[in-house]
């Protein structure tokens, strides 16, 4: 967002329907959105309140259980000692045995918690606020929100001294969240397994996070309503921000607290002055609306004109279809006229081919007058060439019968 | 306001209006998307233009109302007001009229004015049948 920051109104919180004041939004609400990296912190910081749970270390191996080895007809599976009860005799330990421990046991030193990166917390408590400043996201993640005036929804501080949950109610109905508490009141049943004869009875859906500076009743007066939960700007938890791991929860802010966010978190070039080495996360892409970067002179200016798409139609051979051996090469469908006209009698291109088969005989005939005569005829050239070799071969043997003679002598 | 490929990416699997069937395309129920289909092109969320055609029944009167997104910067923090519904004329030349002059006027999403003409018809013939059962 390089455009020049919104501004947000602020509410009168006892008249909701006029504003006292204007601010601009802190940088920390424009970070970039990162859904990712708010599901991976959330992820294991969720992780940090587990109790942890595990059997006995000795559950299963608590018998002087020992093999009878072979020789006795019995599987040779530790079997508990002595006599005079059922259990005598039964088999021990090993998790296939009846009373036996079981496979890889659960322990306690099981690495239940884990360590995160402050920076990456920060980011993305970072990203989590940034989330809950967008209508489309926080309608997304379940919450009612067409009633509320604004995103984000900014109420003057007075709010911050409300003692009666009453007058709290009163007020966030004012304020547009009627519908929101109705349906976390709506959405009231009982646990789906275990966890409801486990003390974790009944499961609601999360109503609005609100955000505070200064506590002078707020939350004792926000904490019975169902749905609703507070938070101070100093200590805000991604796991009220996002969660479930999805980011855009319903916020509202205290005109204190929403003042506040740009004292903690600074500016991109300021740093955060209130969290030491830290500053608001970068966004990869600063304008990450493609739509636009394409439809930009920038962009259009500098691009080769559209191809035009060579659509193939049918595959069609030129051998077999005339029109396209026509297209290809011009002329042959005359051509072919022609040349099927020249053997039909009558038609003038027959006597042209006639015309030209005569000359041709003609030509010919006058040459072998002229040169073909006497001695030059065929059968004279044959003979001529014949005798010739049949004297050369008769001579040879002669010589040949000659050497032999001597040779012989 | 973030941008529409961005928020898309952050909406597209996960949103509270995403309905899921077996061997059917993903469905969303939120308001400003004309087929219901979760995708950037229809998404009611994600996008800064969005239209949506739906049928509203008020007690015994039904209506069809559109749905635009406003483009006044000022409306795109306030979830109240950012979405302008329209109501449809139910007149058999002047339904299609209006929504040819919203849509395709006005260059709002003008590529889906022949899906939203579609819907309009069959809107219109939802009504239909209840007048019939009526008696």
């Amino acid at each position: 967002m390089a455009t020049a920051r919104p501004v947000v109104s602020i509410y009168n919180f006892e008249n909701p329907s006029e504003k006292t004041g204007t601010m601009p939004m802190p940088v920390v609400l424009q970070s970039p959105l990162r859904p990712d990296l708010v599901r991976e912190v959330h992820r294991d910081m969720a992780k940090n309140k587990r109790q942890a749970y595990a059997v006995k270390p000795k559950a299963g191996y608590d018998t002087a259980a020992a093999s009878w080895c072979t020789g006795r007809a019995v599987a040779r599976i530790p079997r508990a000692p002595g006599g005079g009860t059922h259990r005598a005799g039964q088999a021990a330990f090993g998790n296939q045995a009846r009373g036996g421990g079981m496979f890889n046991p659960t322990t306690v030193w099981r690495r239940w918690h884990r360590r995160v990166n402050v920076t990456k917390k920060r980011h993305a408590v970072a990203c989590a606020l940034a989330a809950s400043a967008l209508p489309p996201l926080v309608m997304a993640r379940g919450h009612k929100i067409n009633q509320v005036a604004e995103l984000p929804l900014v109420v003057s501080d007075g709010i911050q001294s409300l003692t009666k949950t009453k007058q709290a109610k009163e007020t966030l109905k004012k304020l547009g969240c009627g519908e929101e508490l109705q349906k976390v009141i709506d959405s009231k049943s009982i646990r789906a397994g275990q966890g409801k004869a486990r003390n974790r009875r009944y499961v609601k859906r999360l109503g609005p996070l609100v955000i505070y500076n200064e506590d002078n009743g707020i939350t004792r007066a926000m904490r019975n309503i169902p749905g609703v939960e507070c938070a101070h700007v100093d200590r805000l938890n991604l796991l009220r921000l996002a969660p479930g791991g999805s980011f855009g929860r319903f916020v509202i802010f205290t005109e204190g607290a929403f003042k506040k966010l740009s004292d903690i978190y600074g500016t991109l070039k300021s740093g955060a002055p209130k969290k030491k080495g830290y500053t608001l996360p970068r966004a990869a892409m600063a304008n990450a609306d493609l739509a636009r970067i394409i439809n930009s002179t920038e962009v259009q200016s500098v691009l080769r004109p559209k191809m035009e798409r060579y659509t193939h139609g049918i595959k069609r051979n030129a051998l077999k279809s005339k029109e396209l051996m026509e297209e290809l090469n011009p002329g042959s469908t005359e051509r072919r006229a022609v040349h099927l006209k020249s053997s039909q009698k009558g038609t003038p291109e027959y006597d042209e081919v006639q015309k030209k088969k005569k000359a041709r005989i003609e030509e010919s005939k006058k040459y072998n007058k002229e040169h073909k005569k006497g001695d030059e005829t065929f059968y004279k050239t044959l003979m001529k060439a014949f005798e010739a070799k049949a004297a050369a071969d008769a001579a040879k043997k002669a010589a040949e019968k000659a050497e032999d003679e001597e040779d012989e002598e | 306001m973030a941008a529409p490929d961005l928020l898309w990416q952050c909406v597209k699997n996960q949103s509270c209006f995403i309905r899921k069937q077996k061997n059917f395309p993903v469905m969303t129920a939120e308001p400003g998307n004309l087929c219901g289909l979760n995708n950037f092109q229809f998404s009611g969320l994600a996008s800064k233009k969005v239209l949506g055609l739906d049928s509203k029944k008020v007690g015994k009167k039904e209506s069809i109302v559109l749905t635009t997104r406003s483009k006044r910067e000022s409306r795109q923090y306030r979830p109240g007001v950012v979405l302008v519904t329209t109501g449809i004329k139910k007149g058999k030349k002047q339904g299609p009229e209006q929504l040819k002059k919203i849509i395709g006027a006005t260059w709002n999403r003008p590529e889906l004015l022949e899906m939203a003409l579609k819907k309009y018809k069959k809107i219109k013939t939802s009504f239909k049948k209840n007048k019939t059962v009526k008696k």
